[in-house]
């Protein structure tokens, strides 16, 4: 009887502490990973400012699956707020619905679902961003390249949007033209390992743009190798160390940026707000910058 | 019983007919797979035999082919080892940190190789002494190591290295890669300890059967550990070469690479059952797997139908293999 009682007690108390502040809950698709981490940042940065908990989890590897057994876990435990990406719309939706049906507000960073009940979205569509990256290249070449392209996995939603962007917009410019197209599973071994096959297979390709973080990166190393530095054009997306490198040193041209730490620090604030009933717009817009020499130096990753 | 030995090469001293020596010969199916592709490679690309693709093939095959070497051991010793994707990206963390210390190179190199022979040393003591499946108690590992990984550089590449560091990968020695030319070295060395010293024939031997090994006074506990001890230094040694070769440490190095390194060594010859098995089969082998990727952009075939020629390939290797042991038993 003492036992219980004094379970009782503790359960008690935890419940009050729970209650004492807001709690959100943060699932990316990928921990330990370059990008996600600045959106963690981001996300921790607004926690701290609104004075929430954040429990910022998820998997090592892609995989909607351990995703969903995250948000299921967040459902459970009747967080405020959950702020998540759509992996996979089809899969996601039903969990989100359930969610927002039990109160709990969905705001969705880096990729939507449209079709799903989220309260709302926050990030740049990755098709805006491949069109940005489309037109930058068009304009650097004058509107006449050979292309060859250089995406992760081959059943990546956000690779595919980012390349279907990029091929709509160079589709208005007849001299712009895909040469070939290899993945590389987001491994900078198999990019180079690619990247140099390519060019000895295609040798009419005078630009190569990633579509992956590693794109730049094992791209500008296989044409620096190759000694065609000013011959071949290297762009991609997103802002590894060593992206920002190749830049400065003139190996690459440009990177397409997406504001990730935006969309994290939104993630939580939008959250949050929702939770205390202030009303959200649909769509929350981070923008997309394209980084060359001319910027590369007053860019801040975590502006907000 | 006729006296096979257990790399397969029978009827020691009789000169016989070529094409009987050949069927005979455990590489012999993978070594006629990799012409015909090679073949195939040159016809579709004229550039495909040029010596810059021939030193970028070779220099990407060395990574994986060093570690097959190692498993080619852990396999005929009836073990297994899926631990050694992380071990590579651990020790090349761990270069990366003391280089980005400021210690000098050749001890940073030093330690990110211990790195990996401290890695196997646990992976085979888990195995050996809790006497767990090896595949559960390698898989185990490989979540830990990866793990750790994971914690220390909470998933960001180390960059920039030092310079000259990516000498080492990344260099050649008159005009050949220099990651291939440590990988021929090794090659040679496994090759003697696996077919003539007492040790290699212990591993044939506990593969083979590890009840009568013992009966015959091998300690098999720890040759069965020692396959580890390989791998893992192997690996650590590959960790080193790769982050060197990249210019950074990379914490999703080496990932899924247990299974290209499998399918370097079954296909060249290597039994799923232990106790067969030959470094020159795995050297085969590893040739094949690894010029696949160059093989596959070469001859311009689309990315969305390269896994399914890739898994062709391998299932081809293993078939005509089985063939030819097929065809070796009917003419003894």
């Amino acid at each position: 009887m003492k036992k219980t009682l004094g379970f009782l007690a503790a359960l008690l108390l935890c419940a009050a502490a729970a209650s004492a502040g807001q709690r959100v809950t943060f699932v990316p698709p990928l921990v330990a990973n370059p990008y996600w981490d600045v959106v963690e940042r981001g996300a921790r940065l607004a926690a701290k400012e609104y004075n929430v908990e954040l429990d910022y989890v998820g998997p090592t590897q892609l995989d909607i699956n351990e995703m969903m057994k995250y948000l299921e876990a967040a459902i459970a435990q009747r967080v405020d707020g959950i702020a998540t990406m759509a992996l996979n719309e089809a899969a996601l939706a039903p969990i989100i619905n359930q969610a927002v049906g039990a109160g709990i507000p969905v705001i969705l960073v880096d990729t939507d679902a449209p079709k799903s009940r989220r309260t709302a979205y926050a990030g740049t569509d990755n098709v805006t961003a491949g069109k940005v990256l489309g037109e930058n290249l068009a304009r650097i070449k004058n509107g006449k390249a050979k292309i060859g392209m250089m995406t992760g996995a081959l059943d990546q939603p956000s690779l595919n949007q980012r390349m279907e962007g990029f091929r709509q917009a160079i589709a208005s410019y007849p001299d712009m033209v895909e040469v070939a197209l290899e993945g590389d599973n987001s491994d900078l071994q198999i990019c180079i390992q690619k990247g140099e096959a390519m060019l000895r297979a295609y040798p009419e390709i005078d630009a190569l743009a990633g579509f992956e973080g590693f794109g730049v990166p094992g791209l500008s190393r296989v044409v620096k190798e190759a000694g065609k530095v000013g011959q071949i054009t290297v762009v991609g997306f997103d802002d590894l160390a060593d992206t920002f490198a190749f830049i400065r040193d003139g190996t690459a041209i440009g990177t397409t940026v997406q504001r990730q730490f935006m969309m994290g620090y939104l993630g939580v604030e939008l959250a949050v707000k929702a939770a205390n009933g202030e009303k959200l717009n649909s769509i929350y817009d981070t923008g997309v910058l394209f980084i060359d020499k001319s910027n590369i130096d007053t860019f801040d990753p975590e502006a907000k | 019983m006729s006296a096979t030995h257990p790399d397969g090469s029978g009827n020691h001293g009789r000169k016989l007919p070529l094409f009987y020596r050949l069927i005979q010969n455990s590489s012999a199916s993978v070594l006629v797979l990799l012409v015909v592709l090679i073949v195939i490679g040159r016809f579709m690309n004229s550039n495909f035999l040029d010596w810059g693709n021939l030193t970028s093939i070779f220099r990407s095959t060395s990574f994986v082919a060093i570690i097959a070497l190692g498993m080619t051991f852990v396999f005929i010793a009836l073990e297994l080892d899926l631990s050694v994707g992380s071990v590579v990206a651990l020790s090349g963390i761990v270069v990366g940190m003391l280089l980005k210390e400021g210690v000098p190179i050749p001890v940073a190199f030093v330690a990110g190789v211990l790195s990996g022979l401290a890695s196997g040393i646990v992976t085979g003591f888990v195995i050996v002494h809790f006497n767990i499946p090896s595949m559960i108690g390698s898989l185990g590992m490989q979540f830990i190591l990866r793990g750790v990984v994971y914690v220390v550089t909470k998933g960001i590449p180390l960059y920039p290295l030092p310079e000259g560091f990516e000498e080492l990968g990344l260099g050649n020695v008159l005009g050949i890669p220099t990651p291939w030319l440590i990988y021929m070295a090794l090659a040679a060395v496994f090759w003697y300890l696996l077919k003539h010293t007492t040790y290699g024939r212990a591993i044939y031997a506990i593969g083979g059967n590890k009840d009568t090994a013992w009966l015959c006074g091998l300690n098999v506990k720890t040759l069965r550990m020692s396959t580890y001890w390989i791998t893992g230094a192997l690996s650590g040694l590959v960790g080193v070469l790769l982050a060197s070769r990249l210019s950074s440490a990379q914490p999703n190095a080496g990932q899924t690479w247990e299974m290209l390194v499998i399918a370097s060594i079954i296909v060249g010859g290597v039994s799923m059952f232990g106790g067969v098995g030959t470094i020159v089969g795995t050297v085969i082998g590893s040739l094949l797997i690894g010029m696949l990727t160059n093989f596959l952009v070469m001859i311009r075939l689309s990315v969305y139908w390269q896994n399914i020629a890739i898994g062709v390939i391998i299932l081809g290797a293993v078939i005509l293999d089985q063939y030819r042991k097929n065809l070796a038993l009917r003419m003894r």
